[in-house]
């Protein structure tokens, strides 16, 4: 997928879903309140491999990203980007989102795990480039 | 007369030369000589190279935005 990405073939883009209540709630706020201080990622990552969604454990991983923890703690516990967060799961909700991890390719799929992802994002580019050669030729 | 006069300039001579020497050492405080210009430029380079290989790396978002190819990753970090 790295690659897809890399050659400039293929965009991610991540969507919050809440599906898991105050937890799901809250990895996403730090998530974004990381973001602000251009750690989006690093914190997406931290929360793929971490089971503590506590706010000691936030702070402890803004702490070890040299972040701004003042910062970052005020705009978690005032829940900066509560609004942000739930209107990105009730509009993915409405768009017809109901399980994750649902992945969607061109605007179209369901839910599906990674292999499988990345075999269809390999062949949408191999086709993509077929068409590009046929083109040009 | 002459020789021993000689001698007494060489002499001289010689000692001038070892005290600048000395004090040309002692100015130059026994820091490391300056690298060569050469070895520097891959360095300077190197940060431009790892930038074009990078994956573009925005917020909730990676790659090119002119992508073709758009996947849309709907998930819960729980």
């Amino acid at each position: 997928m790295d690659e897809l990405i890399r050659t400039g073939q293929v965009r991610f883009e991540y969507y919050h879903i809440l599906n898991h209540g105050p937890p799901s709630v809250f990895a996403a706020l730090a998530t974004e309140c990381g973001g602000d201080q251009g750690a989006w990622w690093d914190f997406h990552d931290h929360y793929m491999t971490t089971n503590d969604f506590s706010r000691d454990g936030a702070l402890r991983h803004a702490t070890s990203l040299e972040l701004d923890t003042e910062q970052f703690a005020e705009c978690v516990d005032s829940e900066q980007h509560l609004d942000f967060v739930i209107e990105q799961h009730r509009a993915s909700v409405e768009a017809g989102v109901r399980r994750t991890p649902t992945v969607r390719i061109n605007g179209e799929g369901a839910a599906i795990v990674a292999e499988p992802l990345i075999e269809q994002a390999q062949a949408l580019a191999a086709e993509l480039q077929a068409q590009e050669s046929d083109g040009e030729s | 007369m002459n020789r021993h006069r000689t001698t007494i300039v060489l002499l001289g001579g010689l000692l001038a030369a070892l005290l600048l020497g000395g004090l040309l050492a002692a100015c130059s405080g026994g820091e490391e000589p300056e690298s060569p210009a050469t070895t520097e430029t891959p360095q300077s380079t190197q940060p431009a190279e790892e930038a074009r290989v990078q994956i573009i790396r925005g917020r909730a978002t990676l790659g090119n935005p002119d992508a073709p190819i758009l996947i849309q990753d709907y998930s819960d970090f729980l």
